[in-house]
């Protein structure tokens, strides 16, 4: 059984369209014109126990809408969500009871206390007994540190830090599933690294769900097998990365550096460039092996220098988005 | 139960971190409440009573009645529009906890930090101007301690019924304000009702504010007898009844539109 589901989900706002100037703000004192904004059209998926899915699109696709759908903040205007087999919807508190969500652009802790308390509250809310927060705190302490941090008042956190509180926070209750929403953003390298590598062990050692929203490609690359890529609210993509990059980019590009200007062809490489004493080729894995094509090059020309380019991910999700953006 | 009790104490903690403000507060109370005091002084003059109501019983009425204000506080309306405004809403709802009990459990902590730093010191400074403000007999007293409970929770249902409003629209402007002013003026906090026209001190008593500072106060002052009161507090328990019944309603609409800020 899956431990999300979601059915043909959508949602719709209503958004009051500001004018110009001063003159257009005082008109909407009277009048104001509403327009609908679909913000989430039509999305579909499953994801079984103990996934690490990669949520992503472009700013505004409705990557954090549906997060927020799925943990009872926001309703659908139609559709269906199954978490564990509860409908956020008629049951908010029995979904967040078994679920722990991270937003990377705000804080769940309290603002002006030590970060210990904020611990303290949680354990009371999710009734976590004292040997299970006791045996939680310390595996979190080990990963994230929080030891060096616990007795400082919130406010007082980098950024970095904050974000380790908060990723604590949300696994105290040890939740079966988790919602990460751009937990690394804006983050240094080595703060990145530290969440990464917490994600990868709790899901590893608790088989924790993980549905991880992100613009960072590092993330995706390093955590998540599964990839839902959404644009203007519907599912364009929906796989394992390797096979996306597959058909998305089935190609490699060759680079090589002769001695003297060349120009040798060869029928299953296109040249994409050639300029000096460097040509690139492009070729089709399941046409010809990249040894293959040296060796036939090789053949006809001293080759100075080469080196082989996969379409880097990067690439992949500029394709999969069709270069568009914000609108 | 435990959780809510621990959110009452981490508000006290975070008062603590603002005590400026609570001081500052503090002071600003203690001038209201004396130059509200000194006015009735002048305007009783040489009188005996007005309306059954010596200068003396008006003195510990308003006394009182600034004492009572700065333990009814009401944090749930701004509580609610701050979160939909900056959209940290979301990190209430993520927890397996009710939002309205959150609410109620800070503003029971803010209550109990306003007892030591607010109520107390302006209790010091009364009893140094005008006096001990002394309630009519004990038996009044504690019944004014009943009457007190139950006008504080009519006054908190009625304001978080209001602070709905917040959950769907971004833009309330000092609408909270308003009402705060207007529920001060028809309770009878600042001027007991009996100095009101007639027809409109009827039209007052169909309205649940006069239950929340007139009617405690009148009992503390002994303008009804022990009998009366008890009926007073039946009237009391009503309206909170009611005014429950429709909060329950009105929230289940509420919290099905919330709005949600940013990304």
């Amino acid at each position: 059984m899956p431990v999300i589901e979601v059915n043909h989900l959508k949602k719709q706002f209503k958004s009051v369209r500001k004018q110009k100037g001063l003159k257009g703000a005082v008109k909407g004192l009277f009048r104001s014109e509403k327009k609908i904004v679909t913000a989430v059209d039509d999305i579909s998926f499953s994801i079984e126990r103990g996934e690490i899915v990669g949520y992503i699109g472009p700013n505004g696709a409705g990557k954090s809408t549906t997060v927020k759908m799925m943990s009872g903040i926001l309703r659908p205007t139609s559709g269906e969500i199954l978490v564990n087999g509860i409908s956020p919807v008629k049951d908010r508190k029995a979904v967040v009871k078994h679920l722990g969500v991270v937003f990377g652009q705000r804080t769940q802790l309290y603002w002006d206390l030590r970060l210990g308390e904020s611990f303290e509250l949680l354990k009371r809310i999710y009734d976590v007994p004292d040997e299970v927060y006791k045996e939680n705190m310390s595996m979190m302490n080990e990963i994230l540190d929080l030891k060096s941090i616990i007795d400082t008042p919130v406010r007082q956190l980098s950024l970095g830090q904050r974000m380790r509180g908060d990723l604590a926070a949300a696994m105290l209750h040890s939740p079966d599933v988790l919602f990460l929403d751009e937990p690394t953003i804006g983050l240094d390298v080595d703060a990145k690294h530290a969440i990464r590598r917490f994600i990868k062990e709790i899901n590893e050692t608790r088989k924790t769900t993980i549905i991880l929203t992100t613009h960072d490609l590092g993330d995706i690359q390093e955590l998540c097998r599964r990839i839902i890529i959404i644009n203007k609210g519907v599912v364009i993509e929906d796989g394992s990365l390797d096979e996306l990059i597959d058909r998305i980019a089935p190609y490699r590009e060759l680079v090589i550096d002769f001695y003297t200007e060349q120009h040798i062809e060869h029928p299953n490489a296109k040249i994409v460039s050639s300029e000096g004493s460097r040509t690139v080729y492009r070729f089709m894995k399941d046409e010809i092996s990249a040894a293959a094509l040296i060796e036939y090059i090789g053949g006809k020309a001293k080759i100075k220098d080469i080196h082989l380019e996969e379409a880097s991910i990067d690439d992949i999700i500029r394709i999969a988005y069709g270069g568009s953006s914000e609108e | 139960m435990k959780a809510y009790i621990y959110v009452a104490k981490m508000r006290i903690q975070t008062m603590m971190a603002y005590r400026v403000d609570a001081w500052t507060f503090m002071i600003m109370q203690c001038l209201l409440m004396a130059a509200v005091g000194f006015f009735w002084r002048a305007v009783y003059g040489g009188a005996e009573t007005a309306h059954g109501v010596s200068g003396d019983m008006m003195i510990t009425y308003t006394v009182v009645s600034m004492l009572m204000s700065s333990l009814y506080y009401m944090g749930v309306e701004d509580r609610i529009a701050d979160a939909v405004k900056s959209g940290s809403i979301a990190t209430d709802m993520i927890k397996p906890i009710n939002l309205f009990s959150l609410y109620f459990a800070e503003d029971i902590g803010n209550i109990i930090f306003n007892l030591f730093f607010n109520t107390i010191p302006m209790f010091i400074v009364a009893v140094i101007i005008f006096g001990l403000p002394v309630p009519a007999s004990a038996e009044h007293f504690w019944l004014f301690l009943a009457s007190f409970i139950l006008g504080y929770g009519i006054n908190w249902t009625f304001s978080a019924t209001f602070a709905l409003m917040a959950f769907t629209a971004i833009d309330l402007g000092p609408v909270f304000s308003i009402k705060y002013h207007f529920v001060n003026m028809l309770s009878g906090a600042m001027i007991p009702l009996w100095f009101f026209p007639e027809w409109l001190r009827t039209a007052l008593y169909c309205l649940p504010f006069v239950y929340m500072f007139q009617e405690p106060l009148s009992i503390y002052i002994g303008k009804y007898s022990p009998a009366e009161c008890l009926g007073k507090l039946g009237i009391q328990a009503a309206w909170l009844v009611g005014l429950l019944v429709i909060f329950m309603f009105a929230q289940k609409r509420a919290t099905r539109r919330v709005l949600v800020q940013g990304g």
